[in-house]
């Protein structure tokens, strides 16, 4: 009975023109929306490669004339040391740091606009480094991507209520109800039965596009997980066409008239994705604004300079701190050496200012907390955190991201200050064991839990509306 | 003219029974109120904050301490944003730049800290200024008010009735328009006056100074607002029913107000395509690897510039060595480099911000199809907070750069000898000017807001002209099949045209 129902609205749809017009639209517009994510992960990796090549060009120079120096009998090598052979000197040996495109990146750009995927990683101070970014338009920002996780969020549920605000109440208006029920089908089968095939009709247009743009663009061989996180991403994607379907039928059941429908979607669409949206990062940049960039920058020019006004005490208060580095044999006699007063300088410098970063960065991953959160607020916002840290577009694999290439940095800086504290000259074999980054993937686990806790959210508001219009729909009909 | 008033007065009363009205106003009204608040109290802190910190980087500055001038150089100072007034208003593009630039010797630095990476993603999704809301809700509430003007009296019959009073459909359309331009006329006043108090209470002499500026965003959010006014009334006119006005409307809004700024961003970035920082940088390198090799290289003394250089002073002092110089060849060295790379900067900054500009304009234009992006374009421009005010900024940070470094070179070379050590104390850091900033005034952004005010006037009339030609078709009668009167019939024609059609209806 109940698919023999959805048949004939299918037929009924399918009579009228509006159902393939929107068909293609959503096809359309979901089609560009995964070309743009597959255009933006095309650029990501391009940018990757010109740091390879930069990297390879600028440190092999440097290669060369430590083998040119090293070549040379002892006796005829020159005062003047090339700088090929200095670990430390203007920090230029360094590495760059990427981050691979996201495991979804054709499904989602998400906040991989904003922060930055490669770090140029030297010997010098962390915040050098860590206040680089990626060169973006403000145009481009402002506007974000036009990616299938924007498409999903704001523009599916449009299509889903253009398509189901009318269906109790059209039946009712043309008549064509009560025939209807003199059938023996019950009035929530007949809703459910159409609400079922309207959903599945949008679902299967949009999954199709997602699994299409998955495998055109090769996400899923790029990384190990990326599977288990389209099936995340589908699911989803679907309760969320689900829950926007359970609105629906909840307005019919109210017994209105097809147009006082279409304004009641209307207004909860908008209250849902535009009104608790403005006001939630209000209530988030008013409550508990993000602690302020210019006090940091002035917090840590206050500690380089007192580090730098220290003078002689610098290297005492160094070398207590780094035993392993203190000079050893003849170098144990040269600490007035530019190179060693400078490291020393750098690094207490370091020392003085790591608490501030690090006190900085917690209030901001605080921050991030807080947004996910308030989330919780409206299906819209979730959703879009959902499907952003499925893609693994979001803050927290960024926020992994940071913290290898900080500890890669560490022993970058380690290896290169050792050899420049022990008077040691670089060589080519020096040259070719470099560490090399190598980003291990974010843990799946808290993406996963992330996930069901939302998709649980919108199956549970699902369910009670469907579960409050089926029950007013089981009233006797007036 | 009587007419439109009484029909005017009409439509008021109607909006003040409807619900619909009063819902959507206390709703926008609320949202304003709390988004101008909010915007308000982040200004006064921002602008506070800033004072500090530009305060602080001065007291630093002064007191570095002994250290060689090339050292303090290093040091540098910062440039820190600071935020118009009108910014509480509307953030423009302002929270997608960085905010701070660190001014050093031998390199301009491109700025730090966009406030957009520090937020969160709810921010970046709701992210909603007082102009927001005026962008983009208060259209929706016009489009909520007047999609079943005539689309709605058509359904009920009662547009016959009215066209057979003898009222020109012009008129009606003036009443309509008076009506609900009124409501929601009304409703901005209150938002309007609640913001200009707020901003009032808080500073009051950056108040004054921002009036010309307020009272130019006043007049283009209304001419804006007509423009959606027009397109409502005349969509609706054009509809058979109301609720195929309706979808066209929020079609129109959905194009506007979401599809249309990212579209529109896409296609202007692949216009105007930003090279990757690594390009950028690697651009940078090799210009200075070239200017180097051809001219002065102080670290490399066998450099043939150098050399040059070197026999050129030798010989205009009359000396033999360079520690005989009366003045310092370190400083004339490092000099040298710096202005070798003033006209690489100018050129690959300047290629830079051309795009983000270029890319700017498109948008502008883009306004052509989708009215907010002018709107946006020219809010931002008059509030202060557009790509053009941050390059104003990052252009007087760079000429404040190139002024204290040439100062401190400038003491190093008088003031010292080759190869000694030299070191100076506060009494140097104190003639090294400080960073002050002064943004530009009104006319400058009025004519860099040009074009986005040109497009909206162009909309708006083109609206009207579209309204007025949709109403005028409604004394066409589609159903009944007879042709009533046309709008330039004379009146005494169209009297007695539709009182033959109502007694042959009957």
């Amino acid at each position: 009975m109940f698919t023999r129902m959805m048949k004939h609205d299918w037929m009924d749809l399918r009579a009228g023109r509006t159902v393939w017009l929107m068909m293609s639209a959503i096809a359309l517009l979901a089609g560009y929306a995964v070309a743009s994510g597959i255009s933006f992960r095309s650029a990501q990796e391009a940018s990757h490669k010109q740091a390879i090549a930069k990297e390879t060009r600028d440190l092999g120079d440097l290669r060369a004339e430590a083998a040119a120096y090293h070549n040379l009998p002892e006796d005829q090598r020159p005062e003047k040391l090339p700088n090929g052979v200095k670990p430390t000197y203007r920090n230029q040996i360094f590495h760059y740091a990427t981050l691979p495109p996201a495991p979804l990146s054709s499904l989602a750009v998400g906040q991989s606009d904003v922060y930055p995927n490669s770090y140029r990683v030297d010997s010098g101070g962390s915040n050098r480094y860590l206040t680089k970014s990626e060169l973006r338009s403000p145009t481009s920002l402002l506007a974000g991507r036009f990616d299938l996780a924007y498409f999903v969020v704001f523009l599916m549920p449009l299509f889903l209520l253009a398509l189901s605000y009318d269906l109790l109440s059209r039946e009712r208006e043309q008549g064509t109800l009560a025939l209807v029920l003199a059938q023996p089908v019950r009035l929530w089968q007949l809703v459910a039965a159409k609400a079922v095939l309207r959903c599945g009709l949008v679902l299967g247009v949009t999954l199709s596009i997602i699994a299409a743009g998955f495998l055109i663009s090769g996400d899923g061989l790029a990384s190990g997980d990326a599977w288990t996180r389209l099936l995340l991403f589908c699911a989803v994607v679907a309760l969320y066409a689900v829950f926007w379907c359970a609105v629906a039928v909840f307005v019919n059941a109210r017994g209105q008239s097809s147009a006082s429908n279409a304004l009641a979607l209307a207004g909860v669409w908008l209250v849902l994705a535009v009104v608790v949206p403005s006001l939630s990062s209000i209530a988030i940049t008013t409550v508990h604004p993000p602690p302020s960039r210019f006090e940091l920058v002035t917090a840590l020019n206050d500690a380089k300079n007192e580090a730098h006004n220290k003078g002689e005490k610098v290297l005492d208060d160094f070398f207590v701190h780094h035993p392993e580095m203190a000079p050893m044999g003849a170098a144990a006699t040269s600490t007035t050496d530019a190179a060693v007063r400078s490291i020393a300088t750098a690094e207490t410098a370091e020392l003085a200012i790591q608490p501030l970063l690090r006190a900085h960065a917690e209030r901001l991953a605080d921050q991030q907390i807080l947004g996910r959160r308030m989330a919780y607020l409206s299906p819209v916002m979730i959703a879009q955190s959902a499907l952003n840290s499925v893609a693994g577009t979001s803050f927290s694999r960024f926020d992994h991201f940071i913290a290898q290439v900080r500890s890669f940095h560490e022993a970058w800086k380690h290896l290169l200050h050792g050899k420049t504290l022990r008077n040691e000259l670089l060589t080519p074999a020096d040259y070719d064991s470099f560490p090399k980054f190598s980003f291990q993937p974010e843990p799946l686990a808290p993406v996963l839990s992330f996930a069901i806790a939302a998709s649980a959210y919108l199956a549970a508001l699902a369910t009670l509306l469907v579960f409050m219009g089926f029950s007013k729909l089981s009233k006797p009909a007036t | 003219m009587n007419a439109a008033l009484t029909i005017a007065r009409k439509e008021l009363a109607e909006i003040r029974r409807d619900g619909r009205f009063l819902r959507s106003a206390i709703l926008v009204l609320a949202l304003f109120a709390v988004a101008i608040a909010a915007g308000a109290k982040h200004r006064l802190d921002a602008h506070r904050i800033q004072q500090d910190a530009q305060n602080a980087d001065r007291r630093i500055w002064l007191q570095q301490g002994e250290k060689t001038p090339h050292g303090a150089a290093h040091q540098g100072m910062y440039a820190f944003n600071p935020s118009p007034l009108l910014s509480a208003f509307d953030h423009g593009v302002s929270s997608c730049l960085g905010s701070v630039i660190w001014m050093e010797a031998h390199k301009q630095n491109d700025s730090m800290y966009r406030p957009i990476q520090d937020a969160s993603e709810t921010q970046r999704l709701g992210g909603m200024s007082a102009a927001t809301i005026l962008q983009l809700l208060v259209p929706l509430v016009i489009v909520f008010m007047s999609f079943s003007a005539f689309a709605g009296e058509r359904e009920n019959g009662t547009l016959r009735q009215i066209l057979s009073l003898g009222i020109s459909p012009s008129q009606l359309l003036a009443g309509k328009a008076l009506g609900i331009g009124a409501a929601v006329g009304t409703m901005l006043a209150v938002a309007v006056a609640a913001g200009a108090i707020a901003f009032a209470v808080t500073d009051m002499k950056a108040f004054m100074e921002a009036l010309p500026r307020a009272a130019l965003l006043a007049i283009f959010y209304a001419i804006y607002l007509l423009a959606f006014l027009a397109i409502s009334l005349g969509v609706s006119a054009a509809s058979k029913t109301s609720r195929q006005a309706l979808v066209v409307l929020i079609g129109f809004w959905i194009f506007n107000g979401m599809l249309a700024p990212k579209l529109s961003a896409e296609a202007a970035e692949r216009l105007f395509p930003t090279p990757s920082a690594i390009a950028f940088e690697e651009q940078i390198a090799q210009e200075r690897k070239l200017s180097r090799e051809k001219g002065v290289d102080g670290h490399n003394m066998d450099h043939p510039g150098t050399k040059a250089l070197v026999a050129k002073l030798l010989k205009e002092y009359n000396a033999e060595r360079l520690e005989d110089l009366p003045v310092n060849f370190s400083g004339i060295a490092l000099d040298e480099g710096e202005k070798s790379a003033y006209p690489i900067y100018d050129r690959i900054f300047g290629g830079l911000w051309d795009g983000y500009e270029a890319q700017e304009k498109v948008q502008q234009w883009a306004g052509l199809a989708a009215p907010m992006l002018s709107m946006r374009a020219f809010s931002a421009s008059v509030a202060g907070t557009d790509f053009l005010q941050y390059r104003h900024f990052a252009a007087a940070a760079e000429a404040h750069r190139r002024r204290f470094i040439e100062r401190i070179n400038e003491d190093v070379t008088r003031n010292s000898k080759y190869g000694e050590t030299y070191t100076r104390g506060h009494d140097l850091w104190q003639h090294a000017p400080a960073f002050s900033y002064t943004p530009p005034g009104t006319m400058w952004a009025v004519r860099n807001a040009l074009p986005s005010a040109v497009v909206l006037i162009v909309w708006t009339v083109v609206a009207w002209i579209a309204a007025i030609r949709c109403v005028g078709r409604l004394g066409f009668d589609s159903q009944s099949g007879i042709r009533a009167a046309a709008v330039r019939t004379p009146a005494k024609h169209a009297d007695r045209a539709r009182g033959l059609e109502e007694g042959s209806a009957l």
